[in-house]
């Protein structure tokens, strides 16, 4: 069999009618008549409907086509034939034409595929067909299924049409494109790392690079001048939702540069990104520091697409009587707040005081929220008569506040937490009131961020110790002076999403030891950690500085898709779990021995060495979800062991009963599913009135509450 | 209200119809039956502060009857065992007539043997269990309490017949209690166990002999019989019951109702403290056996299980030599109010398990079994669903007994 002159489906149209052409793919959908077998024929570029009729096709070929079922793989030869009138299908783009069966060979056969592949309906008014409800996991499990689908298809073919036009665009600048390895040593992005032990060098490890941070600073050391990758990362965090243990940036160096060629580059990178989308990237992107970040928006990370932008409001209750904006204020605190447009139709008392001052904005830890709703006559609060009529009208002004609008502000002696809690709120209420636009995107450049945060015993670095300060002179001993500086690094956010971010770096070496100082790591410690790196800043390394964009996300904001794994060809679930592989697995004690690692286990039992006999009374507490009390063990060690006792004599006398057991008698009578026809399926009355919720520990909102599924 | 006997005391005792067959009648439950209103926590931590939205199925007859409710007693957690149960006390102290206790391992037996009245339970599957929150469901039954037989013959005949809400009940119309129909049989022919009769101490043994003799006086024909697997009851209870108790337990999450330990981090933590701090120690105990079996020994239920219909099968075959069998109530020791462990448990309840396993009617008939001071308890049991005989039987025994001590 040969396919030199394969036809691809997708491709037949009206000028191929009266054409033989052959075909290949994959059995999308049936519909059998009788007489008469329609098949839709899928291959990578779309669908055409193949026909079985006793008109074309000789009666073996479709007896053979009888056998077909949804997913075989076949090749088929057949004649290209305009559809009659009225029959043309809409939802496929070959929909004018069909393909009359020739000849047909079954070239493998498909088991019943776990969920539904086709995407396309057969018949002009049918509505297209979904594939939302699968379960994840099991769309995961058979991976190499779901990307049959065309919407999973075209995800990976615009990804590539997305790399493409980055790799086009950093070539026509100059950037050539550099591996870096993937056995290295920890470096310090915060997160933990995967290791991989060596069998080489006994007990010890490499790492799997969280980024290629210090290797790309490396080869600008080196002379490269221009150097970009897209390469895959490693982070070891805590599980999120839509993260992944394993991810794909474009990581990006250049030297000789300052931030604005960043900008300018990064700037027409993303349009041309977003254009493989159909989306048009309003330019220039503004900018903004961080610091009005924060009193704008309370977040590093502005979503911009709405308004309810913060208005300070700390000025207008420098002399109030109101005792708790007293006290916060002379702790040195503010008082920020927002005007909601228009909703307090939406927003009743019961709603602000109950619901967002009592349990919402405490959730984003805020003592309390202040809110007022505007009417004609004025301001309408629980607590608007501690505030004097002149405070009242500058709130009014301040906030342009007029009928139906409802102001709420938040005040504590923190600034960061204000600005915090106020930013949650802000984006709570525009999701609840559905205040945020479709279809707009609003780039943004946030600038000057801190060099430093505080921490309980010093300063931690707030992207990582490599980043150049907006100043030089500081002294690394003073923590206030420390906390004040800048650093000069970036981040390009679009729609309240960061989608990457980078800095302009240290190139000198005195400066980088000053910052390592500052951070509280001891000469040794950067010696053995850094010292490679360090060193190579003594030999003229160029200033320079770099940007890393995190792929899987700005994929799956070009292509609208709900999460980054809809984006991935093979991605770990939510619980970084492959079930595909089903890995990570356990490996084998021998692969452990080799590596050395059988006698590395310190505290933690490894696996299959005798320690990993777990304590059976801790694997049935696990299973049963029954805690035990240090005081409660024995007893419950006891139970245990009796409970095997008895397991071992009813074995035993179940098994000499004349050599043969008795079948399992499980109730002295039958049990009944008490299903009850004629019996409407209906809410149960006492759900529908709340009163299930009357004895429930925790209630949340008409709900059940619970603690969290994730971390 | 509660008192140290009882865990809920309506304030003012439930006044139904003052019509019907249960007029006049005070009935005393337990806070594992649901009374719409009442606490209803089955003396657990599990069910802390549960108030039952509705009546159970029985409670509704029973109020249609003509029933009032007095309150409900104190109990052991979930229902296992006895330790904590305050009915006798309650029902010697006359709070009420008439008293309904779940009886699983045979506490409705034990508790009236405690308080020198009746107790009876009934056929499996003759009496709704919709409204009991029950720990063992193959097991358990609603017994009945009372110091008259005729009371406890009434309260079957309001409760007793289908209700689509229980999924294991019998399908077949209840037995008339009211008007029995009498027994052709002239001679009541009574089995007792050899090996049972070898499994009691000294007290017992004298106290039960001296019962057999009574019912010999009373015309009754005694006649030893073979039970080869009077032992294995208990194995297969406790084997049977932690399994179905440790899945029956499983809805306790805290979540719906019940206790909720503080500050759990994630929802299995959750799940983990608030089940860790619900459980008292010797329930905790009863579910790490059902785990055990559930999670790493499944055979042994199904052994379990068929040793079950083994001795299913051989009791059957006894009830074709003989009309019932005495067994008495309770060994002297343990304790079944002290039992502090499950094996302790287990070990007080090994007379009365036998008609859990097999779904039997048992009536416990007081007085018969003196030893010194203490009443060891007489049961009377019959084959399934012959609860009507086994009452009346009971009846005939204790009027002659009676009869012949006050002569």
């Amino acid at each position: 069999m040969t396919y030199h002159d394969r036809s691809m489906c997708g491709q037949i149209n009206a000028a191929h009618v009266g054409r033989e052409v052959v075909l290949a793919g994959w059995v999308d959908a049936l519909r059998d008549h009788g007489e008469v077998l329609f098949i839709h024929l899928r291959d990578t570029s779309g669908i055409v409907q193949v026909v079985f009729g006793p008109e074309s096709t000789d009666r073996a070929v479709c007896e053979r086509a009888g056998l077909l079922k949804n997913e075989f793989c076949v090749r088929l030869t057949g004649t290209v034939v305009r559809r009659a009138e009225g029959t043309e299908n809409p939802h496929i783009p070959t929909g004018d034409v069909e393909v009359a069966a020739v000849a047909l060979t079954i070239i493998s056969r498909s088991k019943t595929p776990p969920f539904p592949i086709s995407e396309k309906s057969m018949l002009a008014d049918a509505a297209l067909q979904r594939n939302e409800s699968v379960a994840e996991d099991l769309r995961l499990q058979y991976r190499y299924l779901d990307l049959r689908r065309p919407s999973m298809q075209d995800h990976l073919i615009k990804r590539h049409a997305i790399a493409r036009a980055i790799r086009n665009f950093l070539d026509e600048q100059g950037f050539i494109e550099v591996e870096t390895p993937m056995l290295t040593r920890s470096t310090p992005e915060g997160a933990r790392d995967y290791i991989v032990p060596s069998r080489h060098y006994p007990k010890t490890f490499y790492a799997l690079p969280q980024s290629p941070q210090l290797f790309k600073q490396l080869l600008m050391v080196a002379g490269m001048e221009r150097y970009y990758q897209i390469v895959r990362c490693f982070r070891d965090e805590d599980l999120r939702p839509n993260r992944q243990p394993e991810f794909t940036q474009l990581d990006l160096e250049a030297s000789f540069i300052d931030e604005e060629f960043i900008y300018r580059l990064f700037e027409e990178l993303a349009v041309r990104m977003f254009a493989v989308g159909g989306i048009a990237l309003p330019r220039p992107f503004p900018r903004m520091t961080w610091t009005d970040a924060m009193n704008t928006a309370g977040n590093d990370r502005p979503d911009l697409r709405f308004g309810m932008t913060f208005i300070d409001a700390t000025d207008i209750f420098t002399d109030t009587r109101y005792a708790i904006f007293k006290q916060i204020l002379e702790r040195g605190g503010c008082i920020k707040g927002i005007n909601v447009k228009g909703q307090s139709p939406i927003l009743s008392k019961n709603i602000l005081q109950n619901e967002y001052a009592k349990e919402i904005v405490p959730g984003f830890g805020a003592r309390g929220m202040t809110w007022m709703r505007v009417t004609d006559e004025g301001l309408e609060s629980n607590i608007v008569q501690f505030f004097s009529k002149n405070e009242q009208q500058a709130i009014i002004e301040r906030f342009g506040a007029q009928n139906t609008d409802v102001i709420l502000m938040i005040a504590d002696p923190s600034w960061h937490l204000v600005c915090s809690a106020l930013g949650q709120l802000r984006l709570h209420l525009a999701d609840r009131l559905d205040l945020i636009p479709k279809d707009v995107f609003h780039p943004l450049w946030v600038t000057d961020f801190p060099l430093f945060e505080a921490t309980d015993t010093g300063v931690t670095s707030s992207h990582h110790p490599f980043t150049m300060p907006d100043r030089t002179d500081f002294d690394p001993a003073d923590m206030d002076a420390l906390l004040a500086l800048k650093s000069r690094a970036y981040d390009l956010v679009v729609n309240g999403e960061e989608l990457g971010g980078g800095s302009i770096r240290i190139n000198d070496s005195e400066l980088q030891k000053k910052i390592f100082s500052a951070l509280g790591l001891a000469d040794d410690d950067v010696a053995e950690k850094f010292g490679f790196f360090v060193r190579a800043l003594e030999y003229g390394a160029p200033p320079h500085g770099g940007m890393a964009l995190g792929l899987d996300r700005v994929v799956a904001m070009i292509l609208s898709a709900p999460s980054i794994r809809e984006v991935i060809a093979f991605p770990k679930n939510r619980s970084a779990f492959c079930p595909l592989t089903q890995a990570p697995a356990p490996v084998s004690r021998e692969q452990l021995a080799e590596l050395a690692l059988l006698d590395m286990g310190g505290a933690a039992p490894l696996p299959g060495s005798p320690q990993q006999e777990q304590d059976p009374i801790d694997f049935l507490s696990w299973v049963a979800r029954i805690g035990i009390a240090d005081t409660e063990r024995e007893t419950i060690r006891a139970a245990v062991a009796q409970a095997k006792d008895l397991a071992a004599r009813a074995g035993e006398q179940a098994a000499t009963n004349n050599g043969t057991k008795n079948a399992p008698l499980y109730s002295v009578l039958p049990t009944a599913n008490r299903f009850r026809p004629g019996t409407k399926a209906e809410i149960y009355a006492l759900s529908k009135n709340g009163d299930l919720l009357k004895n429930a520990p925790a209630v949340k909102g008409g709900y059940f509450k619970v603690a969290s599924v994730l971390e | 209200m509660t008192t140290d006997l009882l865990a809920y005391r309506p304030a003012t005792p439930l006044q139904e119809a003052a019509t019907g067959p249960l007029a006049g009648k005070t009935i005393l439950v337990r806070p594992d039956l649901c009374v719409a209103g009442w606490l209803t926590d089955a003396g657990s931590q599990a069910l802390k502060d549960f108030h039952a939205f509705t009546d159970a199925a029985i409670v509704t007859r029973l109020k249609a009857a003509g029933a009032s409710f007095a309150g409900s007693t104190r109990m052991a957690e979930l229902g296992f065992g006895v330790n904590g149960d305050a009915m006798a006390r309650a029902l010697s102290a006359n709070h009420a007539h008439i008293g309904l206790m779940t009886d699983t391992m045979g506490e409705a037996r034990v508790a009236a043997c405690c308080a020198g009245c009746f107790g009876f339970k009934p056929s499996y599957g003759l009496i709704s269990r919709s409204g009991l929150i029950g720990l063992a469901p193959s097991m358990e039954c609603v017994g009945v309490l009372a110091g008259d037989l005729s009371d406890i013959a009434s309260v079957l005949g309001v409760m007793a017949g289908p209700d689509e809400n229980d999924f294991s009940m019998s399908n077949d119309p209840p037995p008339d209690f009211l008007n029995p129909v009498p027994s052709a049989k002239t001679t009541l022919r009574i089995g007792v166990p050899r090996e049972c009769r070898d499994r009691l101490g000294p007290s017992g043994a004298a106290a039960f002999a001296a019962a057999l003799d009574a019912m010999a006086g009373a015309g009754i024909e005694i006649i030893e019989v073979n039970l080869p697997g009077f032992d294995l009851f208990p194995v297969v209870h406790q084997i049977v019951a932690a399994v179905e108790a440790s899945s029956a337990a499983g809805k306790y999450d805290g979540v719906r109702y019940g206790f909720r330990a503080e500050s759990a981090k994630n929802w299995n933590e959750m799940y983990i403290k608030s089940r860790a701090e619900a459980f008292g120690i010797r329930i905790k105990a009863f579910l790490f056996q059902g785990a055990y079996f559930q999670f790493q020994d499944y055979p042994a239920f199904e052994n379990a299980c068929a040793l079950r219909r083994r001795l299913v099968n051989e009791t059957d075959d006894l009830f074709k030599q003989v009309d019932m069998l005495a067994l008495p109530a309770r060994h002297e020791d343990p304790d079944p109010y002290r039992a502090e462990t499950v094996g302790d448990t287990y070990a007080a309840f090994g007379l009365t398990l036998a008609a859990n396993v097999a779904g039997l009617p048992a009536l416990h008939i007081p007085g018969l079994s003196r030893h010194a001071a203490m009443d060891f308890g007489l049961q009377l049991i019959g084959p399934r669903m012959a609860d009507v005989s086994v009452l009346a039987a009971g009846l005939n025994l204790s009027t002659h007994i009676q009869g012949v001590s006050s002569t």
